[in-house]
């Protein structure tokens, strides 16, 4: 018997086996890729920063004025946010803000029918929208709507997000007039990931 | 007469503050809806163009956005939005997450970043950039590929870049014979229309390691092989 060592042919195939790996790395995912250091899914929704929510800021009450303001910096309406500001305090109904909105060309919608599809779709497509509370007295900003919770941010305590179950919120809204107004731009990119 | 003229007056005044008072928070004599038709556009992507006003390379940046026709009708199919940075939005989500200004950076409604380029790496020309976007737009939707919307063209990315919402345009183009005009929608409280440009459901990622131990398994069971053939050369040839 004659013995044949052929190191070779190993050496060979893991050479080749190598190669496919490295071909195939980028189709499953192994590219290197920048981490950003984020989560992939955010909560709430409409995660509006610290720094981009108005407070309460009149003695009169201007929650509705905040939670526009709020939503239009959360928008990528910082300029218009800013004039708002300057220019509107006190409260407000659903028509009389209509009619600022319009003079200022600002593109919005609303609902006082109580539509909580209006709800799903603000939260949906991430814009949020300012909701009527507490009989119609003062307006929050809802930034999640989802089958089971809904959080709100709260413009006399912008501090922290307040989770509510669903049906508890749109109930409290509807009872509350179900006024929903929001401004009608691009919201915010998501966090990267 | 003096008394009938101040009922008279506090009549008119009681009059107007009867029709002025149901007009608490929300609540209003005669509500109308404004808005009819919402649009779902929960599927868009993001663009952010991120910068310092100042800088000129930024300015320039923006512009291409507004002089090239195809990264125009790409700013027109997303969420594009300009990014100062002495913005507070820039401070609260994007400082943390971009190397150098200026940026370009493209995601999908998820947040998943399909391409970014920043500083230096930036193509010089507004073509170059809607380029590596449209690239980098096709390796994202490396999934999409094996859909039949290519008809069996593997690598539409090496013929012609077709940018996401260039692919839908032309679909819906090839379609039109049998698109029906639209209809104006009226009288309706609020209508929420099915999303016109539905993120596709999140597929399951693909498990690398196991691929990867898949090829490794066949590796060494082809391994296994070579070495039994070549035990049996070893041992059993002849002379």
């Amino acid at each position: 018997m004659k013995r044949i060592y052929d190191y070779g042919f190993v050496v060979r195939l893991f050479l080749w086996l190598f190669l496919l790996l490295a071909l195939m790395a980028p189709l499953l995912g192994c590219a290197e890729r920048r981490d950003y250091g984020t989560k992939i899914v955010e909560r709430p929704e409409v995660n509006i920063p610290i720094a981009m929510r108005e407070s309460n800021y009149s003695s009169g009450g201007s929650c509705v004025h905040a939670s526009l303001i709020t939503l239009l910096r959360w928008q990528g309406k910082e300029r218009l946010a800013k004039d708002w500001r300057r220019d509107f305090r006190g409260g407000e109904f659903a028509r009389s803000v209509a009619v600022k909105l319009d003079s200022r060309g600002i593109r919005y919608a609303y609902t006082t029918k109580g539509d909580v599809r209006f709800l799903e779709w603000a939260c949906r497509t991430k814009r949020g929208c300012g909701i009527t509370v507490n009989g119609g007295a003062h307006m929050i900003t809802l930034v999640h709507l989802d089958a089971k919770w809904a959080a709100v941010l709260d413009n006399n305590s912008t501090s922290r997000f307040i989770w509510i179950p669903r049906d508890e919120l749109v109930a409290e809204w509807k009872r509350s007039y179900g006024w929903a107004v929001t401004p009608m731009y691009s919201p915010l990119a998501p966090l990267p990931h | 007469m003096k008394r009938l003229l101040l009922v008279i007056l506090v009549g008119i005044i009681y009059t107007a503050m009867l029709c002025c008072l149901p007009a608490a928070f929300g609540e209003e004599t005669q509500t109308q809806e404004r808005v009819l038709n919402l649009p779902a556009d929960e599927g868009k992507w993001f663009v952010s163009v991120v910068g310092d006003p100042r800088d000129q390379r930024y300015i320039d940046l923006l512009a291409w956005f507004d002089s090239d026709s195809t990264l125009n009708e790409l700013k027109a199919s997303v969420h594009f939005h300009r990014i100062d940075n002495t913005s507070d939005a820039y401070k609260s989500r994007y400082k943390k997450s971009i190397r150098s200004l200026p940026t370009v950076r493209v995601q999908k409604p998820g947040g998943f970043v399909v391409y970014e380029s920043s500083g230096n790496s930036i193509p010089t020309t507004a073509r170059g950039l809607s380029y590596d976007i449209a690239v980098a737009s096709n390796m994202a939707g490396w999934q999409i590929l094996r859909r039949p919307i290519f008809d069996g063209r593997l690598f539409p990315i090496f013929n012609r870049p077709i940018l996401p919402w260039r692919q839908r345009m032309e679909r819906n183009m090839n379609n039109c014979d049998t698109c029906p005009a639209p209809v104006p929608i009226v009288d309706v409280d609020v209508v929420v229309p099915e999303p016109a440009q539905p993120e596709p459901e999140p597929e399951q990622r693909r498990s690398g390691w196991l691929t990867a131990g898949l090829c490794v398994l066949c590796g060494a069971v082809g391994a296994g092989l070579g070495v039994v053939s070549q035990w049996k050369k070893l041992y059993y040839s002849e002379g």
